[in-house]
Order: C-alpha cells, then structure tokens, then sequence
C-alpha cells in the first residue's frame, strides 16, 4: 500500500468524523479528496493525536480521526497512555507508517525504520489487543477503520505503507497543498462541532 | 491570612465560576491542593504524561467548546512551547496555573530551570500572564483570566509562588 491509496481509503470513509492531522502529505492528498469544515490540517509535530483525543472528550457523539505519519505519532506516543486511560469509544488514531522521515530529502529513517513497533507500543502502554490494528493493503485497512470510525474505541491502527511507492517524499517535490489558513480551519472545527449542541 | 488549602479553594471556585468543565493536570506539590478540590466538585480531572501533550488535549477540549484548565508546575511551559504557539496561532485559547515564579520564595535550586521557564515561554509567544501574590483574589483573578482568554482568543498564564498554595511559608 502506498500513501495514497491509504489516503484514498480515509477520504472514502471519514464521512462527517472530525479530522487531526498531523504535519506531511497525508494533509494536501486528504485536503484534496474529502476536505470537511471539521479538519484541522498540519498539527504540529507530535500533537495531532492529543488535540484529537481532546476533541473526542469534549464530543462523545461525533467520530473523532487522528491521523499522523509515524514520525509525528512517535514524538507524541506517550499520548497512549493518556487516551487508553481516558478511553473516548469515539476515538481513532490513524499511523501511516512508511519508516522514514517525509522532510528533508525524504530518506532519513524514522524510528520505526530502525525498528520500533508502534503497535507494540500500544500494547505495552496497556491497550486491549482487540482495539489495536494492523492494516498493509487498502482492504485491510478500509474494514479496520470503517469499522474504527463506527465507536467501540479507542483504536489504534497501524497502516504500513511503501516509501519507495510514495511519490510525496522530501521537502523539494510537488505535493498537493492545504488551500486553507490554520486559522480558518480551527473557526470552522468549532463552528461545526458546535452543530451537534 | 488564608491557609494554602483556603487559597487553592478560592482559586477553584474562580476557575468553577468562569465554566470550567475539565481540569488537565500533571501532579505538582504546590498544585496538588487545587487538583483535589477540582476533583471534590465533580469537575473532571484527566493527569497528563507530559504537560505539552495536556495542553494539546486542553487545545482539543477547546475547539469542541469545553473549558479547560491546564494545571502544572512551570516546568511543563517549558515543553509547551510550540503547541502554545500553535494555540496562539489559530486562536484557541488555554488557560494555564502553573507554580513558581522568578519572584521570592524559590528556596530549591532544582527549581531553578523551572523559573526561567515560568517567565521565559509567556512573553516569548505574546501570551499574557499574571503573577499571583494574593491569595484573597485568585478567585476573582481566574474570573478575569478566563474572561480575557474568551474574549480577546488568546491564552494566558497565572503563575503561582509556592507559599500561596502551599502550608510551607518561605
């Protein structure tokens, strides 16, 4: 599975969830393909699965996405223990891991390029084994986060994907962009999640 | 003069008069009087592992239209730093009491890099803060903070010397 195909695969079932992402590709392909009002787009390094498990807290009715590269997700993952000890059954935390870093040149490993097993991680910071997921192809990972994005969480999914199919890689290639201000995208999360008072 | 425990309940009470529905936290000493009285009212406390990781989720809580409060030793604004920018960024207030001051009454020097923090983070990023040295008006002090970060979008930080809420008198 390439990162696209993965993003094609949120893209086609996020339906109204309320959206983190963290900071990468991932943001311009999903921007491109399913933008919502509910979407905060490049959340800094390390924090998109925190303010999305602050967002769940606060809307137990609204289905809550994070999505980050492992990169981002590693920096943050004491976030784990804080969301399986707060248990928000709307919650999902997506990882597309790929083992490199998305910046730079885009060949530089990431941790789990030198071996950490985010899912592991999971499971020792005391998570359920039902409610961690592995996903490597579209299909897989289609059943496992519609069936995330319908409650019964938290859920933590791990989707692999290839990086030498990752056409995003590195600072200086094209990649589609967010065409919307940070700014812009907060006002809008808060207005629709308001919707469901 | 009020007792440490008096203090932390008044600033409760302010916290609980200006809305505030959910208390992040990560345990400090001179915190620890103000976290159970939170928990005491029914306000729903969540601990942290770490404090800029509270503060995301505080920034979380916000966008869906809860009020926060993020509790910590001054230490933790050190490690907020860039998700406090990014609150500040896209306007989403948080509101943090953090301990210890550059004032009196910093007898530890473990604490030391905790005071260049407590007063180093705030201004850096234009968010405005207040030191506390009264313990008769935190509660209406957190009224007025939690009225100012509503009202002007932004964050804003109360420091908090540790003989306030503390028996301990430097």
């Amino acid at each position: 599975m390439n990162r696209e195909e993965a993003m094609n695969v949120v893209a086609a079932l996020r339906g109204d969830a309320a959206v983190v992402m963290g900071p990468g590709s991932n943001c311009g392909l999903v921007y491109e393909r399913a933008d919502r009002p509910a979407t905060i787009y490049n959340m800094d390094m390390a924090y998109a699965s925190a303010v999305a498990l602050g967002i769940a807290l606060a809307r137990p009715k609204r289905p809550v996405l994070a999505i980050e590269g492992d990169g981002s997700f590693y920096a943050g993952s004491t976030v784990l223990s804080m969301i399986w000890r707060t248990r928000p059954a709307n919650l999902t935390v997506l990882v597309t891991d790929n083992g490199v870093w998305g910046t730079g040149d885009g060949s530089e490993p990431t941790a789990t390029g030198h071996g950490v097993d985010l899912a592991a991680l999971a499971r020792v910071a005391g998570w359920e084994e039902a409610r961690v997921h592995r996903a490597s192809d579209p299909d897989t990972l289609r059943r496992t986060l519609a069936s995330a994005l319908k409650g019964g969480g938290p859920n933590f999914i791990v989707a692999s994907t290839d990086p030498a199919a990752d056409q995003y890689l590195g600072s200086f290639v094209a990649k589609p962009r967010v065409g919307r201000h940070l700014l812009e995208c907060a006002v809008l999360m808060r207005a629709d999640l308001s919707r469901d008072d | 003069m009020m007792t440490g425990a008096e203090a932390s309940a008044a600033l409760v009470r302010g916290a609980l008069k200006a809305g505030v529905e959910i208390c992040v936290y990560l345990p400090d000493s001179v915190m620890s009087g103000a976290i159970r009285e939170f928990r005491r009212n029914g306000t729903l406390c969540v601990p942290c592992s770490r404090e800029d990781e509270g503060v995301a989720v505080a920034v979380g809580l916000q966008l869906g239209g809860r009020t926060a409060v993020c509790l910590m030793e001054a230490s933790g604004i050190g490690l907020s730093g860039l998700i406090l920018a990014r609150a500040q960024v896209q306007r989403t207030p948080v509101v943090i009491v953090a301990s210890h001051t550059r004032g009196g009454g910093e007898r530890f020097d473990y604490h030391g890099a905790t005071l260049l923090c407590s007063e180093g983070i705030f201004p850096g990023l234009g968010i405005p803060y207040d030191v506390a040295n009264d313990a008769a008006s935190l509660e209406d002090t957190m009224e007025r903070i939690f009225a100012t970060a509503r009202g002007q979008l932004t964050s804003y930080g109360l420091l908090i010397p540790p003989h306030l809420l503390t028996e301990r008198r430097s």
